[in-house]
């Protein structure tokens, strides 16, 4: 495989193309429903997410498309082709399972080399196709190894390997690092992306982890009941979160429930203060998406502000998390760089700022 | 003396207790052979393979053993073509009464006592004149020892892993290939073990052969017993002997390969 020959690049024209389509799926499982009409469109190249909690239905949405599990109606399709009614093994995709799934009896080579043999390739690219999934995965001295032999994550880049040596249509990866401790985590999150853009596959990556459905994906469907609520790049997920759900879901995040007036130029909350702002909205009732980076504190006692009380104050390696609590008693989370100030001291006074320009809201409730 | 050092004592006792109780009859047969003596003596006297001589000229023995043997394969062979799909099958199955009233069907062989079977088979047998014919014996055995090959495959096949398959489907494999390369693999622990432990019980079958067999199909417990009823002499312990090496040597194999957990056998 040439690994230089397809890039992906966000916004480029291989992304306008419909790799694979899932079209009004709908499954259940006895009273469960796992797939609630979900209609989702995976671009050429990208590396999409389906981030959720467990039993959100994201893995059984993964495993329709792979063909393991049937629809009880809808319809898949791969390169613009029904698939609806293929085996898995017809549809040409790749995946990688949470569980190490590498064949145990098999060395390393002969696992990457499983798929090519089903399709009764010659030898000699099998071994070159080996030799260049090792170089892509960079493990390429382990080809003689048994799985048994490898730690996790070598075993799990290894399952990666084997999955994209068949060049898939789609790779789909099933919380592929879920079992991994969280610094091998986070290496092999940056390993995956960088994999991404060298073998220009595309990618379906299924998580519950928020963070690294941010950090590796050029676009997240989060996930609730059956349902994509929120289909997006991840900026827009984290700053406009469609509604209640994804915005509490994803990140740290406190939910102001307040009036805007448009006529003094800010928001009034319930239970009392008046924050300074402009928003373009047309309605009085909103709900405010305050994230930790939205808030700066100020010592008390002077200017404006919402008055609040430090409830708690932790350093967490280059930030300091401040918890403070306003006299209605919504809990607002400040993160500043550096160390703690000494200007908020546990159940000591403070002003509250909410810098309006990063600070996102939702529509709820009446107008 | 200290405490533990007391029950060190006292436990390596037992031990040996223990195997003596094991090893002793064995090695009184292993003397016996050996005797220059038609009767047996303690402490044994001279050495002679006059009686291993004996077992071969009296031609009583080897057609048995022989039988016995290709028996003993074959019924394993059988066995082991109905064991994998059966427990194949059971892995699909939800878990529940059904399951385990078949799982229980299948290892009624293990648990009815030899003597009515052999009473059962020689009764329906002898309606469709299958006895004393090697098909009858051969179907017999392989009723017999097919317990030991399911209960071994199925822990085996209890431990295969879903993933494993799916990954193999989603690489382009279709069923049979799955089965050959992931599969198959996948039961051998269990397939050998059981196999092993198959072929020692058809060997070693005594009360059902004897109901289905007369005098043309003879097995070699058969020929042992039916040696004994006539002649008293260490003959038969020749023929034990040749036995009890061909045993250990099976031991020592199946104990190499790591196979010996696999003959607990649960469906865990």
């Amino acid at each position: 495989m040439s690994l230089s020959a397809a890039k992906s690049q966000p916004g480029s024209a291989r992304m306008d193309k419909i790799k694979v389509s899932a079209r009004n799926i709908v499954k259940r499982f006895g009273a469960t429903i796992a797939a609630a009409d979900i209609s989702l469109d995976i671009r050429d190249g990208e590396f999409l997410t389906l981030l959720g909690e467990s039993g959100c239905g994201k893995t059984t949405l993964m495993r329709i498309i792979a063909g393991l599990e049937a629809v009880d109606s809808g319809a898949i399709l791969i390169d613009g082709r029904d698939v609806t009614a293929l085996s898995p093994r017809e549809r040409n995709l790749g995946m990688v399972f949470q569980q190490y799934s590498l064949f145990p009896h098999m060395s390393v080579a002969e696992n990457i080399a499983y798929g090519l043999r089903v399709k009764h390739k010659g030898e000699a690219e099998i071994s070159k196709t080996v030799d260049e999934m090792l170089e892509l995965v960079r493990l390429p001295d382990l080809r003689e190894r048994r799985p048994a032999q490898l730690s996790g994550g070598q075993q799990q880049r290894i399952a990666l390997a084997r999955a994209l040596a068949t060049r898939p249509s789609l790779l789909m990866l099933d919380e592929p690092l879920g079992a991994l401790d969280l610094k091998l985590r986070r290496q092999l999150q940056a390993e995956l992306k960088r994999i991404h853009r060298e073998s220009g596959t595309t990618f379906l990556f299924v998580t519950h982890d928020q963070d690294e459905a941010l950090f590796l994906s050029d676009r997240v469907a989060v996930m609730r009941a059956g349902q994509i609520e929120q289909l997006d790049d991840p900026t827009r997920i984290y700053c406009n979160p469609a509604n209640r759900f994804v915005a509490d879901f994803v990140g740290d995040v406190t939910l102001l429930d307040c009036e805007y007036d448009a006529m003094r130029g800010g928001i009034a909350l319930e239970g009392g203060g008046f924050a300074p702002m402009t928003l373009d909205v047309d309605r009085r009732c909103i709900t405010l998406v305050v994230r930790p980076e939205n808030v700066r504190l100020a010592p008390a006692g002077g200017g404006e502000g919402l008055a609040c009380k430090v409830e708690d104050v932790a350093y967490q390696a280059g930030t300091t998390l401040c918890t403070v609590r306003l006299p209605s008693g919504a809990v607002l989370k400040s993160r500043g760089l550096g160390a703690p100030s000494p200007d908020f001291v546990l159940g000591g006074e403070a002003l509250a700022h909410l810098d309006d320009c990063r600070v996102a809201f939702i529509r709820e409730g009446p107008a | 003396m200290s405490e533990a050092r007391t029950w060190n004592s006292l436990r390596a006792v037992a031990a040996a207790a223990v195997y003596g109780f094991l090893i002793i009859p064995l090695l009184v047969v292993v003397l016996f052979s050996f005797s220059d003596k038609s009767f047996f003596t303690f402490p044994p006297s001279g050495f002679s393979l006059k009686w291993y001589q004996a077992a071969w000229a009296s031609e009583r023995f080897l057609g048995p053993a022989v039988r016995s043997v290709v028996l003993a394969l074959l019924s394993t062979l059988i066995a082991v073509i109905i064991s994998v799909p059966a427990a194949l099958a059971m892995r699909k199955m939800h878990p529940g009464r059904l399951r385990a009233a078949i799982e229980f069907l299948f290892l009624g062989p293990l648990i009815v006592p030899a003597l009515i079977v052999g009473i059962a088979l020689l009764y329906s047998f002898t309606k469709v004149g299958l006895i004393d014919t090697f098909p009858g014996l051969l179907a017999a055995h392989a009723l017999i020892v097919f317990p030991f090959v399911f209960r071994a495959v199925l822990t085996s096949v209890v431990n295969l892993q879903q993933h494993l398959i799916d990954a193999s489907a989603i690489l382009g494999a279709g069923p049979l290939y799955t089965f050959r390369r992931i599969v198959l693999p996948a039961l051998v622990p269990g397939l050998a073990s059981g196999a092993i432990f198959a072929f020692i019980v058809s060997l070693d079958q005594f009360t059902v052969s004897l109901f289905v067999t007369q005098t043309e199909q003879a097995v070699l417990p058969v020929a042992i017993y039916k040696y004994l009823y006539d002649v008293n002499d260490p003959v038969v312990a020749a023929v034990s002997t040749v036995l009890v090496v061909f045993g250990l040597a099976v031991a020592v194999v199946i104990d190499r390969f790591g196979w010996l957990r696999h003959l607990g056998g649960t469906s865990g």
